[in-house]
């Protein structure tokens, strides 16, 4: 006889909570073992010797692209891509070949010291997670298109041991248009996801920043320079990757194999010199706000941190993207700050708090997110001090980067992949059309209060479709005087409105 | 509410999934945390030996790997500021020391590194108080021996400031502290009377003097002590011990002459007869004169000092009709001499009996 399967009866809202938590926790756990790949890895290659050092990034590199090419293919995208690709296509499909993927051949590249981060590869196995678990508890198609950016939230808040800018990041960037219970779900895994980092790894933040005071007022000129740079420097970074990746991706077979190769023996090389650009960098975060290096240094550092990152990511060498913006943006704002020290009429801060300040610039220029730039420099630093010029200076590099490179960096990403996703930065920018914007006004009459039959001025106009469906012609009334007519709506009026050619001709009859 | 059923053996199996995940993970973890603390423990032994042979660069990079590896390490962090303080890069290290008083803010040793380098760079009321947070603070190891040298070095940053009052304050904290150390009381004993401070400095060299009565170095502090209370007495007394057992002792000689001439020269000694008296206030003041002639010298007189070397020659040159009269005159001419040549010439002085038997005078 056939066993009758155990169930129990759970709310759709309930179910979608309780996997927003086992998320949170199987992504971490997934994000703290791909953390430990890494730093294990690195230990037995790049700091063996210092041939190994030279020739690690390469083979590194070669691993790491051999993986994604021939055994995880859906490996091989952008992790915040591909997640928003189960969002508006595939209905929330991530494979779970692509988080085994993400995992060994990015543990390879970066463990092996190119200079590339794992957050977005930790997004993209938070999100494959999450997907994973949203099939076997068969959730509503609905659900599951909104699962992976829960998924994604748990991983970047794991990766970064930030559960806010984890948050931030995927309602900026991934979904534009999201509801209460979303947020919730988000917030849960990123939330669970950090705990159980911090249960692993430790609870200090990312980066240990000194105590430090603004001095003077005048500093937040300084500031604004920082923000300036960064965003300029965003906008030069985008393009030449776009071109450099286009230009690249004509080498098919072997010789795109050795794109990889090449960038990992140029990184190799340069970190013989500059160790510190090697990896995630965010020793060299460290190192820098704790006075390390000179200003000339700094900007070395920052410059060359971002050239190479450029030519790795261009050459597909696995990894994200994350931590070399911030990175870059760290030393860039640390060089400027240190500058300023010397030549700025008023006192200035310590060179540390211009490098936290210029962390975020560089990433607000380059992901467009600039409340997650801000929020992240507040985590990973626990300063509070820091946050009025971060916010100066992010906003002037994130309004430069808009103003000087139309495409956000992920939509260009995705095109160059063959997919058209919404930009959410134009989704959040587009004016919804509302009653008030459609209506043909009308004065003064009084009409009979019918609350099922009735529009206010400031509704979004798609809501007012379904009652167009059933009556021809709706009144207007303010929430005030619900018995004062302000407008009727139609369809020809809705058609309008939307630019469309004019629907069939409708009698408008006085309402009531 | 739309209500769905899920299945529990579905959601048993995913708990029990990530349950072994999880112990697999604890696992690796384990793993994780040992190799970085071994990492760690071998990257700052080397560090530690490449310092000890003064290749500070090297154990630079070394404490570096290890605090890279093992971030909340008080000891590594301290060793690497150690190491960037022997190379001169003193904002650096004040910054990983900041980093270990941010964990624990009354661990005493990154203040005293603080403090040092404060009066390395001249800030004096900085390393004061990092020295007094040093001093007071939390020593993990020999705490007594820990806080007594922090405070000996503080006296030092203080004395190279000339901060008087607060060297007095911190020895006689040391003084309380190093009761059982001889060799301390007796540097604390000089250094006292070097600030200033003889009714102390006199205390406490009477203490080391009763533990060691042959100590004749102490015994000539006593007799500096007691010469700067103007105790000329009790000073000769302690010169002559001092002598006594160590007769070549030049200080306790040096000093026992100026005593032995300050006596024979102070007019104001009970016992005197009136004609001694009198020689002695006329030689007090003929010095004061001297005193003065020689500060004149290359300067433009005042036309009130010359009156009053004038009047003053001609006082000393006449024979007194009452001797006790002219001896308070001669006094009172001496002082005022005396301080006409300090108006002019400031307070130092050739003439030292001269100057401390006035002193006693105008005490």
């Amino acid at each position: 006889m056939k066993k009758a399967r155990r169930t129990a009866l759970i709310g759709e809202t309930q179910r979608f909570l309780l996997l927003s938590i086992i998320i949170g926790v199987g992504a971490a756990l997934l994000v703290v073992c791909f953390h430990i790949a890494i730093e294990a890895l690195t230990w037995f290659s790049v700091d063996q010797s210092r041939l190994l050092r030279v020739i690690s990034p390469a083979a590194g590199g070669l691993a790491g692209l051999l993986l994604v090419s021939y055994v995880f293919k859906h490996a091989r995208g952008s992790g915040v891509t591909d997640t928003k690709a189960a969002v508006y296509i595939s209905d929330g499909h991530v494979p779970a070949s692509a988080v085994a993927g993400k995992f060994m051949a990015c543990a390879v590249s970066l463990g092996m010291g190119n200079p590339l981060g794992p957050e977005d590869p930790a997004l993209h196995m938070g999100a494959g997670v999450a997907s994973f678990l949203g099939r076997r508890f068969r959730l509503t198609r609905d659900r599951m298109r909104l699962i992976a950016p829960v998924g994604a939230a748990a991983g970047l808040a794991a990766a970064f041991n930030t559960p806010i800018t984890g948050v931030l990041f995927v309602i900026e960037e991934v979904v534009a248009n999201w509801s209460a219970g979303v947020l919730g779900s988000i917030v849960l895994a990123s939330v669970s996801a950090t705990v159980v980092v911090r249960w692993f790894l430790g609870s200090q933040p990312l980066f240990i920043v000194p105590e430090f005071q603004l001095t003077h007022p005048s500093e937040l000129a300084v500031h604004a320079l920082i923000g300036v740079a960064g965003g300029l420097l965003s906008v030069v970074f985008v393009k030449t990757v776009i071109r450099l990746r286009r230009r690249l991706s004509k080498f098919n077979g072997a010789a795109g194999f050795a794109r990889p190769v090449a960038a990992g023996l140029l990184v190799g090389v340069a970190g013989i010199w500059l160790p510190q650009v090697m990896g995630p960098g965010y020793d060299g975060i460290n190192g820098a706000l704790h006075n390390r290096f000179g200003w000339q240094m700094l900007l070395i550092l920052g410059l060359a941190k971002a050239a190479l990152t450029l030519v790795c990511f261009s050459a597909r060498t696995p990894g994200g993207m994350f931590a070399p913006t911030l990175f870059t943006g760290a030393m860039i704002g640390g060089g400027i700050g240190a500058l300023a020290q010397m030549y700025w009429p008023a006192p200035t801060s310590p060179a540390s708090a211009y490098v936290l300040i210029g962390m975020g610039t560089f990433f607000a220029g380059v992901f467009r997110a600039p409340m997650t730039s801000i929020f992240m420099i507040f985590e990973v630093s626990a300063s509070y001090v820091i946050i009025l010029p971060v916010m100066i200076a992010n906003t002037i590099a994130y309004l430069i980067s808009r103003q000087l490179q139309r495409t956000p960096f992920f939509t260009l990403l995705a095109a160059e992949e063959g997919l058209e996703l919404p930009s959410t930065e134009e989704q959040r920018e587009t004016q919804r059309l509302l009653v008030e914007d459609a209506m043909t006004e009308a004065h003064g009459d009084r009409i009979p209060v019918n609350p099922n039959a009735l529009l206010h001025p400031d509704v979004p106009l798609e809501a007012a479709l379904p009652l167009l469906a059933l009556n021809p012609v709706l009144p207007v009334v303010t929430r005030t005087r619900p018995y004062k007519l302000v407008g009727t709506l139609t369809l020809a009026d809705v058609h309008r409105a939307y630019g469309l050619p004019p629907a069939e001709a409708e009698p408008r009859e006085a309402p009531g | 509410m739309k209500q769905q059923p899920i299945e529990i053996r579905g959601l048993t199996i995913t708990l029990a999934a990530l349950a072994i995940l999880f112990a697999g993970t604890t696992v690796l973890a384990h793993w994780y945390q040992n190799q970085r603390l071994e990492r760690a423990a071998s990257s700052f032994q080397r560090g530690s030996e490449l310092a000890r042979e003064g290749q500070h660069e090297r154990a630079i990079e070394q404490f570096r790997n290890a605090l890279a590896v093992s971030r909340e390490s008080a000891e590594y962090r301290l060793a690497l500021a150690r190491s960037l303080m022997a190379l001169g890069r003193y904002g650096e290290a004040a910054l990983q020391l900041s980093e270990v008083l941010k964990a624990d803010p009354a661990e005493a040793l990154p203040n005293l590194l603080l403090a040092r380098i404060a009066a390395s760079q001249g800030k004096t009321e900085d390393a004061y108080n990092y020295y007094h947070r040093a001093v007071y603070g939390y020593w993990p190891s020999s705490p007594e021996a820990n806080r007594l040298s922090a405070r000996w070095e503080l006296v030092d940053m203080l004395a190279k400031t000339k901060q008087t009052t607060r060297i007095v304050s911190e020895l006689l904290g040391l003084a309380d502290e190093s009761r059982d150390d001889t060799g301390a009381q007796q540097r604390i004993a000089r250094m006292l009377l070097d600030n200033q401070a003889p009714t102390q400095a006199a205390q406490i060299a009477e203490g080391v003097i009763k533990r060691d009565p042959k100590d004749f170095e102490t015994r000539t502090v006593l007799g500096r002590a007691e010469m700067e209370l103007g105790n000329y007495q009790l000073a000769r007394d302690a010169f002559r011990r001092a002598l006594a057992y160590n007769p070549k002792y030049e200080p306790a000689r040096e000093n026992m002459a100026v005593v032995n001439e300050v006596l024979s020269l102070d007019p104001t000694l009970r016992g005197l007869g009136a004609a001694e008296r009198y020689r002695r206030s006329r030689d007090l003041a003929t010095r004061a004169l001297s005193a003065l002639e020689q500060c004149l010298k290359e300067r433009l007189v005042p036309p009130e000092t010359a009156d009053l070397v004038d009047q003053a020659r001609q006082a000393l040159a006449g024979k007194p009709v009452v001797r006790a009269a002219a001896a308070e005159n001669n006094i009172a001419l001496a002082e005022e001499l005396w301080q006409h040549r300090t108006d002019l010439c400031g307070p130092k002085y050739d003439d030292e009996p001269v100057a401390r038997v006035l002193a006693r005078i105008a005490k």
